[in-house]
């Protein structure tokens, strides 16, 4: 099945938060209390409560364009390769054939590793785990005449900055908009990290640099995770199999020594081999 | 033998062991949501957003006579299925626990709000309507008959749909009010 993705155009987003409040709607979080903190974005970062926010960013173009503003949709990346699935102990995490992170809070123990293995950081928890699933009930169950195929936030956008589908066609489609960018005049416009950690599932096109949106140049998993889950956990599982097959040769040849040399004497004591 | 020898003993430990570890391991399948459908059994009906002058096209859906969710109405040419961070929220419009659920009301003057029943409310409205229609009403403009009433306004919401502005306009020309307007003006 192929891969679907979000495509979020930062240069056609006018910061609504539109998507931020559907995401809430529809996933029934509670709202929370937040302090008013510098820059537009409310609340101001991810949280168990929280799914998906939207970021600001300014002075970007300080000495030509004092008021410009731009905009980030932030939430889980969706990974080709989940550092969170890898880890997560209790199979709360899940990747679905499509691509989509998949979360079953009911399985959570709540143990954050997840949090720790994230190259953003980006699940939370609180009582269990929370973080985007492409509204995945939506996507499996939603009809087209509606709409509710998609995620509740790319519907509601009135700006149409966000799109969902097949991940090559929306790949496609943002490298044109980086181009159509660029030949506007931002230089530096692209698109997020395309194939980094197997490949982003939201293809976002951002008009400056990534580090001007907080977000890291060239995100890795961590090389404890890697180290642990690709290579001494399959190591841990040779070698077990290995003591294992071991113990079979040994004892069948053992068995072998044992009916030549003792078979006399065992059958006059009536005992088994062992 | 009826018990278990060593051997198989030893067999079944790293059999076990190596079969927890693989479960621990293996790739999760892929899984149907862990969230049922939320729409599933609910019954749809078209309305307007409460807020701005755009009139944004909602679909309200219910189960068991409770509204669940409300987002845009891909049939509506305003939005295409699209709402903005109000509009987003116009299922709180039914859902807060801070929603009006009685009449207030505020006497001219007073600082206090007094809760009202609405057997009070609407006589009261047609009762001082009638008072200030009757007070300001003009019959002639010099020679020309006018059957103006100058001291009401009528203010229209953008909540209200096509059919409903119809009939509270023709109700405010029937009093003969000149000003009316529309909060989707703005």
């Amino acid at each position: 099945m192929a891969r679907v993705a979000y495509y979020f155009d930062s240069s056609k987003c006018v910061g609504c938060h539109g998507c931020q409040i559907s995401c809430k709607q529809w996933n029934q979080e509670k709202a929370v209390k937040t302090h008013f903190t510098t820059g537009y974005g409310n609340p101001p970062a991810l949280s168990p409560d929280t799914r998906m926010i939207m970021r600001y960013y300014e002075g970007m173009e300080k000495d030509t364009n004092p008021m410009n503003l731009n905009f980030l949709k932030y939430q889980c990346f969706h990974c080709g390769d989940p550092a969170c699935v890898k880890v997560c102990p209790s199979g709360a995490l899940s990747k679905t054939e499509n691509g989509i992170v998949a979360v079953d809070q009911d399985k959570c123990i709540s143990c954050g590793y997840c949090h720790n293995a994230c190259p953003f950081s980006i699940p939370s928890i609180g009582k269990n785990v929370n973080k985007c699933d492409m509204c995945l009930s939506r996507t499996q169950s939603g009809n087209d005449k509606e709409r509710t195929s998609i995620p509740a936030c790319v519907k509601t956008c009135p700006a149409g900055a966000m799109e969902f589908g097949d991940r090559t066609a929306m790949l496609a489609k943002a490298q044109k908009r980086v181009e159509w960018l660029k030949s506007r005049g931002y230089q530096d416009a692209n698109v997020y990290e395309a194939n980094s950690l197997g490949g982003l599932g939201i293809v976002p096109v951002l008009k400056y640099a990534p580090q001007h949106y907080g977000l890291p140049a060239n995100p890795k998993i961590p090389v404890e995770v890697t180290v642990w889950k690709d290579f001494f956990n399959p190591l841990g599982l040779l070698m077990m199999a290995g003591a294992f097959g071991v113990t079979i040769v040994h004892r069948l040849m053992q068995r072998g020594q044992n009916d030549n040399h003792s078979s006399d004497h065992d059958a006059g004591n009536g005992k088994g081999d062992m | 033998m009826g018990t278990v020898s060593r051997r198989t003993f030893l067999k079944l430990v790293a059999a076990g062991t190596a079969a927890a570890m693989w479960q621990g391991n293996a790739a999760v399948p892929a899984m149907a949501s862990a969230t049922p459908y939320r729409l599933k059994d609910t019954k749809v009906s078209p309305s307007v957003c409460i807020y701005c002058g755009v009139g944004c096209g909602l679909l309200v859906y219910a189960k068991d006579g409770k509204v669940i969710n409300v987002e845009g109405d891909p049939d509506n040419p305003n939005n295409e299925g699209g709402l903005c961070g109000k509009g987003a929220s116009a299922y709180e419009v039914y859902a807060s626990p801070k929603r009006l659920q009685k009449i207030l009301y505020r006497a001219p003057g007073s600082d206090q709000w007094e809760e009202k029943e609405w057997s009070w409310a609407i006589p009261e409205i047609a009762k001082r309507i009638k008072k200030t229609r009757d007070a300001n009403f003009t019959i002639k403009d010099g020679e020309v008959i006018a059957n103006r009433a100058n001291a009401l306004g009528h203010l229209g919401g953008a909540s209200h749909d096509t059919d409903e502005c119809y009939l509270l306009s023709k109700l405010a020309r029937s009093l003969g009010i000149v000003n009316i307007e529309h909060q989707a003006r703005i």
